[in-house]
C-alpha cells in the first residue's frame, strides 16, 4: 500500500478511538501501531520511537516543574498571592475579577500549567466571587480564561514540549512568551472594568491599603515573583540549563514552604511527589506515542505534502500563518494541547521555515492558539474545571467567557501580524 | 475489586518511582552545586537525569492508568447510555492490551539482539536495561487490564463520575 494511504487509515482509526473515549496517549499507540503492522514495517519501531520521545534531557525538567507548584500551592502561595492582588487592585470595581486575573499571571509565573492553575485558583476564589454577589457563571468564565494566561506566561509545560518538537532554545521560547502574556492579563482586565461598570460590580476594600499592610502583601508577592526570575534569569544568563532552573526551582519552593511561610510539612512531600509522578506519566503517555505517530506522519510525507498544499494556495506568510491559525483553532476544540502541539508542530514547521519565520515566533502564536483551546467545549480542561467548581453548566461559563476569549483573540491577532511584539524579548537579552 | 497483590505491586511502583524522582532531583542540583562551587562536572549526569526519567515514566503509566486518569475525550463518550459506555471501555482496554503485548513481544526480541548489549555513552550500561523500562510498564498495564476484566469493570464506575480531580496538577 503507498505511504499515503497507511497514513489515511491511521488517522481515520485514530479519530475513531479518539471520539469513544480510548485515553489520547494509547489511541495514538493503538492506531499507529496498526500502521506499522499492515504495512510491515519494522515492528521495534514502536518501542525505539517512543524510547527517543522519553529520552530527553530538556524533558526531565517538566516532573521538576510540576513539583515546585505542588510545594508552591502546599507551601500557602496561593492565598498569599490572593491577598497581594486584593491589596493592589482591592479598591477597582469589579475587584475580583481583576485579582482573579492577577493572581492567573503571577501564578503562571510559577506553573507551568493552566489546569494547575485553574484549579488553585478557582477553588478559592470562584466560592469566594459567588459570595460576593458575582454572577455564578461569570465568576467561572473570568477563572477558566484568565488562567490560559498560565502556559503562555513562562515557565510553560507546553513551550518545552514545543522547544522539543521544533528544537528551538526553550530560553528564547520562554521569554517571547513573557509579553503576550501579560498583554493578555491587561486586555482581560479592561473587559473586566467595562463589565464591572456596565454591571455594577463592587469594589473589594473602600479605603486605600496602609504602608504596612502594603510591605507585607507586597513582601509575599516578590517572593513568588522571585520564581520565574530564578528560572528565566537563570537560563537567559547562560548559568543553567532549564532543566537545571526547574530543578533550582524545586529547590526555591522547598525553602519558601518549609522556611519562609513555614507551612510546608514533611508528611506533605511524599503525596507530592505522588502527584508529580501522574501527572508527569499523564503528558509523557502522549509525548512517548506522539513521536510515533511524529515518525509515521514523516514516513507518510504529511509534513511535504502539507507543505506543497499551504504553498499552492499562497506564499505569502500572513496567508499562510492565518490558515494555519484556523486549522489549529478547529482542532483544538476538538483536541487537547499537549498531542496538538506534538503533532501539529512537525507538520508545519517546514513551511513555517521555508517561509522565513522564526520557530520562536511560531511557537508563540501556536501556543497563544491553543490557549484559548483550553476554555472552548467541546474539550476544553479550564472550562470544565470551572464549571464544575461553580456548579454552574458549561454552556452558560462559555457564553460568559467568550468577551474574555476576545481578549485572547486580540493577542493572537497582534502576534502573528507583529513578529516584533514577541520577539523584542528575546532578540534583546538572548540574541 | 482490587486485590491485595494489585494493591502491593502499585505501593511498590509508587514507592519505587519516588525514589527514583528524588534521586534525579538531586542528580541535578548536585550537578549545579559541583560546577559552581567545586568547580568540576561529570559527563554521565544528564545521561543518569535521562534514564531516571525514562524509569519515572515508564512506570508512571500503568499508575495513572490504574487510575483512570490518563487524559482522553470524554464528550462524545459521555452523551452515551452506560451500557454501550461500559462496552466501549472493554472495547478500548482490549485494543490496548493487544497493541502492547504486541509491543512487549518485539521489545522482548529487541532487547536479546545486538542493540540490547550496546553500551550507553555515558554511563557504559547496556541499553538493554534502559528498554526494559518498557517491558516493565507492558507487563503492569497488562495485569491491570487483566485485573479489570476479571473484576468485570465493576469499579470503574465510581472512577468515572468524579474524573475531575480539582487537586490533581495535570499539564496543559
Amino acid at each position: 500500500m503507498s505511504a499515503g494511504l497507511i497514513l489515511t487509515i491511521v488517522l481515520v482509526f485514530l479519530a475513531l478511538l479518539l471520539i469513544i473515549g480510548c485515553p489520547i496517549g494509547f489511541a495514538i499507540l493503538i492506531s499507529t501501531t496498526f500502521g506499522v503492522f499492515i504495512q510491515d514495517l519494522p515492528s521495534s519501531m514502536a518501542t525505539l520511537r517512543m524510547m527517543s520521545g522519553a529520552d530527553s534531557f530538556l524533558l526531565t525538567a517538566i516532573p521538576f516543574f510540576v513539583f515546585a507548584g505542588i510545594l508552591m500551592r502546599e507551601g500557602g502561595i496561593t492565598k498569599r498571592i490572593l491577598n497581594f492582588a486584593t491589596i493592589l487592585l482591592g479598591n477597582f470595581h469589579g475587584a475580583l475579577g481583576h485579582v482573579n486575573i492577577f493572581a492567573s499571571m503571577v501564578f503562571g509565573g510559577i506553573s507551568g500549567s493552566s489546569v494547575a492553575d485553574t484549579a488553585s485558583i478557582g477553588s478559592i476564589l470562584i466560592p469566594e466571587m459567588i459570595r460576593k454577589k458575582y454572577p455564578r457563571n461569570v465568576s467561572a468564565a473570568v477563572t477558566a480564561a484568565s488562567s490560559t494566561i498560565g502556559i503562555v506566561i513562562p515557565p510553560s509545560i507546553p513551550m518545552i514540549l514545543y522547544a522539543m518538537a521544533s528544537e528551538t532554545s526553550i530560553g528564547r521560547l520562554f521569554l517571547a512568551g513573557a509579553i503576550p502574556g501579560i498583554l493578555v492579563g491587561l486586555l482581560m482586565m479592561l473587559v473586566t472594568a467595562y463589565m464591572a461598570a456596565k454591571q455594577g460590580y463592587g469594589r473589594e476594600r473602600e479605603k486605600f491599603p496602609t504602608f504596612k499592610e502594603f510591605i507585607v502583601g507586597f513582601k509575599d508577592g516578590i517572593l513568588a515573583l522571585t520564581m520565574p526570575l530564578i528560572i528565566i534569569g537563570g537560563i537567559v544568563g547562560g548559568v543553567v540549563t532549564a532543566t537545571e532552573a526547574s530543578a533550582l526551582a524545586v529547590v526555591y519552593a522547598s525553602i519558601l514552604g518549609f522556611f519562609v511561610f513555614k507551612e510546608l510539612k514533611l508528611k506533605h512531600i511524599y503525596p507530592a511527589i505522588k502527584e508529580t509522578v501522574r501527572s508527569t506519566a499523564i503528558v509523557m503517555l502522549i509525548v512517548v506515542s506522539a513521536t510515533f505517530l511524529g515518525w509515521m506522519l514523516a514516513y507518510g510525507q504529511l509534513p511535504q505534502k502539507m507543505s506543497l498544499a499551504l504553498l499552492s494556495i499562497s506564499d505569502n506568510p500572513l496567508v499562510i500563518l492565518l490558515i494555519i491559525n484556523l486549522i489549529m483553532l478547529v482542532v483544538g476544540t476538538f483536541s487537547d494541547i499537549a498531542p496538538n502541539i506534538l503533532i501539529l508542530t512537525p507538520v508545519f514547521l517546514p513551511v513555517i521555515v521555508n517561509l522565513g519565520i522564526d520557530p520562536v515566533h511560531f511557537g508563540i502564536i501556536i501556543i497563544v492558539n491553543q490557549a484559548i483551546a483550553l476554555v472552548t467545549p467541546p474539550v476544553g480542561n479550564c472550562l470544565y474545571i470551572c464549571a464544575s467548581l461553580s456548579k454552574c453548566s458549561v454552556e452558560k461559563v462559555f457564553g460568559a467567557a467568550v468577551p474574555y476569549l476576545m481578549a485572547n483573540l486580540s493577542v493572537l491577532v497582534l502576534v502573528t501580524l507583529w513578529p516584533g511584539l514577541v520577539m523584542w524579548l528575546p532578540n534583546l537579552l538572548m540574541p | 475489586m482490587k486485590n491485595k497483590f494489585d494493591k502491593f505491586l502499585n505501593t511498590v511502583n509508587y514507592f519505587v518511582t519516588s525514589i527514583l524522582f528524588m534521586a534525579m532531583l538531586i542528580n541535578v542540583v548536585g550537578s549545579v552545586i559541583l560546577r559552581y562551587i567545586f568547580g568540576f562536572s561529570y559527563r554521565w549526569t544528564d545521561e543518569l537525569s535521562r534514564y531516571l526519567f525514562i524509569y519515572i515514566v515508564f512506570l508512571g503509566i500503568p499508575i495513572a492508568f490504574r487510575e483512570n486518569i490518563h487524559a482522553a475525550i470524554e464528550y462524545f463518550r459521555s452523551t452515551l447510555f452506560i451500557k454501550i459506555k461500559h462496552g466501549l471501555q472493554v472495547f478500548c482496554d482490549l485494543l490496548i492490551g493487544i497493541t502492547i503485548a504486541y509491543i512487549g513481544y518485539y521489545t522482548i526480541i529487541m532487547v536479546q539482539g545486538r542493540l540490547g548489549k550496546t553500551l550507553s555513552s555515558g554511563l557504559k550500561i547496556p541499553m538493554r536495561y534502559i528498554y526494559i523500562s518498557v517491558i516493565i510498564c507492558i507487563g503492569l498495564l497488562l495485569i491491570e487490564i487483566v485485573q479489570r476484566f476479571i473484576s468485570g469493570y465493576k469499579n470503574m464506575d465510581s472512577k468515572d463520575n468524579n474524573t475531575t480531580d480539582f487537586n490533581e496538577v495535570n499539564i496543559k
